[in-house]
């Protein structure tokens, strides 16, 4: 890490090699595509190695790459989403009645179902469910409502559950 | 908490099966080299005013762009195949709509036909078609076949093929495309006519009984290489495609009435039940 801090560009590279694959996966859950989470990652990168100097401690240099790439997907996805509030009873949660379906499905599916929910209840899904953010720290990153987050996270869900049913189980 | 997010953040290593492009790290590190680190917090990347940044983005969008217009480019060929294959398969529609329309009145103009000059006339209808062999052949059942015989006899194999054909006049629009249309329908039901005609048993009278019709055919044969070497000659005209047109109607039209005298022939035969004629098989050679 110092060595990074320095400049050392293979001691960054190495810093790439260890963070990048698993930023990479944030970026690409959050935009669903590969070229704007490839400008991001780099984005994050590039600008967490011009920082380096303020980091106190350099243990923490994974959560605070992540903070920074979390950020940028947050600007990206205000940039890109057009936003709307769904139905209100969307939002109730209804995951107590729900078996969970979830449980033999191969994750390289979920991956894949992830990338492709629509903009809005995707990046809600991610930040809520895979990044562990609180529908308020969501609301107030992304600039909307509790309640909008609440829907789309369910609407997430929902589609979720639908799709990879149908792709899992395409005979019923 | 939620139930499925406690599994996706129990399992989330697990999800990351996606990998950043080989060359990342080098993108990364000629940004870095354009514009070394400070100490202070740079500024977001739209308002970043450097060159190098420039260029890379640039460099981004380029390969953006040729991404999406590689699959713009499959689409668009995904699209014209489609096109290509429903144009074609409409286009043998028709055809075949147009060859039954046409048989139907064929037949009834051959009825019509025969009625006329009389169910004796065989012998004349022999001597107009200009083979004499198909008059000879028919005596005692030459009634039947006299009507049909008389009809195609009455018009001109030739002189009707090669007559203008008013309905073919709006084929001048693209023509390349609908001559290879035609042609490939054409011969498609025309080889289709010809296997189901070869196939068919002859009771009673064997395939000289239908030398006519055969003759026919061969005389539609002639004239249409006779066509083909105008087009290979003059090139394709509209006078040559609705000949061409007219060579492969009346072709269908003679396998057509010839299946028709094979199918009275034969049940004839069938009502009458003689053993003898039954037992007789004889196949076309058409």
């Amino acid at each position: 890490m110092a060595r990074a801090v320095q400049g050392d560009r293979s001691a960054q590279a190495d810093l790439y090699r260890h963070y990048g694959t698993a930023m990479y996966n944030i970026c690409i859950r959050m935009t669903g595509n590969r070229f704007d989470a490839q400008d991001l990652l780099q984005d994050a990168f590039i600008e967490a190695f011009r920082q380096l100097g303020q980091l106190k401690q350099p243990a923490a240099f994974g959560g605070w790459l992540r903070r920074i790439l979390i950020n940028k997907c947050v600007q990206f996805s205000k940039r890109h989403v057009a936003w709307k509030s769904l139905d209100e009873d969307a939002a109730t949660p209804n995951e107590e009645d729900e078996t969970a379906w979830w449980l033999n499905i191969p994750l390289a599916v979920v991956q894949e179902e992830i990338k492709s929910l629509p903009g809005g209840c995707r990046e809600v899904f991610v930040l809520f469910a895979l990044e562990d953010f609180g529908h308020k720290e969501i609301a107030r990153d992304l600039g909307i409502s509790e309640s909008t987050s609440k829907s789309q996270y369910q609407r997430a869900r929902k589609l979720l559950k639908e799709r990879i049913t149908k792709k899992m189980y395409p005979d019923g | 908490m939620d139930n499925l997010k406690e599994y996706l953040l129990l399992h989330k290593k697990e999800l990351d099966v996606d990998s950043p492009a080989a060359d990342g790290w080098e993108d990364i590190a000629s940004r870095l080299e354009d514009n070394p680190p400070t100490q202070e917090p740079g500024p977001a990347r739209e308002a970043d005013p450097r060159p190098g940044t420039e260029v890379r983005a640039k460099s981004r969008n380029l390969r953006r762009l040729v991404w999406y217009a590689a699959a713009a480019c499959v689409i668009a060929l995904a699209g014209v195949g489609s096109w290509l294959v429903i144009r074609e398969k409409k286009a043998a529609a028709d055809v075949v709509k147009t060859e039954s329309a046409a048989g139907t009145k064929e037949m009834r103009a051959a009825g019509d036909a025969g009625a006329a000059e009389g169910t004796g006339a065989a012998g004349d209808a022999g001597a107009a078609g200009g083979t004499g062999a198909a008059g000879a052949k028919i005596d005692s059942q030459g009634a039947q076949h006299g009507r049909s015989a008389g009809a195609m006899a009455a018009q001109s194999p030739v002189g009707r093929t090669l007559a203008p054909h008013k309905a073919g006049a709006g084929h001048e629009a693209g023509m390349p495309d609908e001559i290879a249309a035609i042609d490939k329908s054409y011969s498609t039901l025309i080889d289709y006519q010809l296997k189901k005609l070869r196939a068919m048993p002859l009771y009673a009278e064997n395939g000289a009984y239908f030398s006519f019709y055969v003759e026919q055919f061969k005389q539609m044969d002639r004239d249409e290489q006779a066509v083909r070497n105008d087009i290979k000659t003059y090139g394709l005209t509209g006078e040559f495609l609705e000949q061409m047109i007219n060579v492969y109607q009346e072709k269908l039209n003679i396998l057509k009435n010839l299946q028709t005298e094979i199918n009275k022939m034969n049940n004839k035969v069938r009502e009458k039940q003689s053993p003898t004629a039954m037992s007789q098989v004889h196949y076309l050679n058409i």
